[in-house]
């Protein structure tokens, strides 16, 4: 492989890392806000079916109660699942960089061999 | 390694349960939606024999208020719950009911407001005051006329020097018909823009903390970076006194 070639792949795999971390991010942001939508909704809505508190919305009640529960339930699950994200993407980062790594190792190594 | 997996099953489960749910509520608000609107955001008008005096008092409701071609006082709103009306010894009074509501999902609540139509006449008293909501009149005549926000912006068209006009952070536009006398402003935190008649013999005191003065209105140009003005123009016959704590002051043509 040259030298050149190892540089490109190195480099769109790295690309490839940046963008597994910003999905990453996406991913742990949206289940933040969905469940503490959700958190803050269901509650909410529970409370106004049973008359404590006037919930006014453009929404019928029972899409609204459907809706809310919907969104903490997927709110609750994302979160439970952010530790198997995070631990996948920092899995799969540190393997871009440790085969990127051999790659510029192998590549000086045969450079030093033909010399 | 077991845990985490326990984890990811349990939350891909519980996520899918969600994802239901959410298509659900999504099939059910379509197939009710086919009927009109289904919230409940209420969207009210009454009439009512012409009063003397006129009180409107609002939370979060913007309040437009002027003249129109009609022998009854005409109101209409939007708002999450219905307004309270009382009519009492040629008083009548508007209010907004302000029990605690949540709005959720609403772009509709963003509409909320009361618009009153009143018939031509002068009237001994109108008050309008609202907390954060933007109080608007048009060319009111009323011996006691009273606009007061704590937040919520002014539009005031056509009023003379008369009115009382006080808020506390909301910015304040105020077109005068017509200036025969004296007129306190106060507006703490809020912007005061005045479109005073043009050739007013006028006295003019401005207090403020940290608020500009601003004027095309006099023969020189005036800019004041900060701090209190006083300007006595074309005899000084009427006085206008602006106070604010941190709001500037426009006075203009």
């Amino acid at each position: 492989m040259s030298k050149t070639k190892v540089f490109l792949r190195n480099t769109a795999e790295y690309a490839g890392g940046v963008m597994i971390f910003l999905l990453t991010a996406v991913y742990v942001f949206a289940a933040l806000g969905l469940f503490s939508l959700g958190l803050v909704t269901f509650p909410s809505v529970m409370l106004g079916r049973l008359g404590f508190l006037t919930v006014s919305s453009d929404l019928s009640q029972p899409a609204l109660v459907l809706g809310s529960a919907g969104v903490f339930l997927l709110g609750t699950g994302m979160c439970l699942c952010i530790i198997p994200v995070c631990s996948a993407m920092t899995g799969a980062v540190a393997n871009i960089i440790k085969r990127s790594d051999i790659r510029r190792k192998r590549i000086l190594y045969e450079e030093d061999k033909t010399a | 390694m077991k845990r985490i997996k326990r984890l990811k099953t349990a939350g891909i489960f519980i996520s899918a349960v969600g994802t239901l749910l959410l298509i659900a509520a999504v099939v059910m608000q379509l197939l009710r939606s086919r009927g009109g609107y289904t919230g409940n955001i209420v969207y009210g008008s009454e009439e009512f024999e012409t009063p003397r005096e006129l009180v409107v008092i609002t939370t979060s409701m913007p309040i437009t208020v002027g003249y129109g071609e009609t022998d009854k006082v005409e109101v209409s709103y939007t708002g999450s719950l219905p307004l309270i009306f009382s009519e009492k010894k040629g008083t009548l009074s508007i209010t907004q009911d302000d029990s605690f509501t949540l709005t959720l999902f609403s772009a509709e609540a963003a509409k909320q407001g009361v618009n009153i139509t009143l018939p031509h006449k002068m009237y001994e008293r109108i008050s309008l005051s609202s907390s954060s909501g933007s109080v608007e009149s048009d060319s009111l005549a009323a011996g006691t006329l009273e606009f007061s926000t704590k937040s919520g912006d002014m539009r005031l068209y056509g009023i003379d020097e008369r009115a009382s006009v006080r808020t506390e952070s909301g910015n304040i536009y105020a077109e005068f018909s017509s200036f025969s006398s004296d007129m306190n402003i106060n507006a703490g935190a809020g912007d005061v823009t005045l479109v005073l008649p043009e050739d007013l013999s006028l006295y003019l005191e401005f207090f403020t903390g940290s608020g500009r003065f601003t004027s095309d209105y006099f023969d020189e140009y005036y800019n004041a970076r900060y701090g209190d003005a006083a300007i006595i123009y074309n005899g000084a016959e009427n006085k206008l006194n602006v106070t604010t704590t941190s709001g500037d002051l426009i006075v203009t043509k």
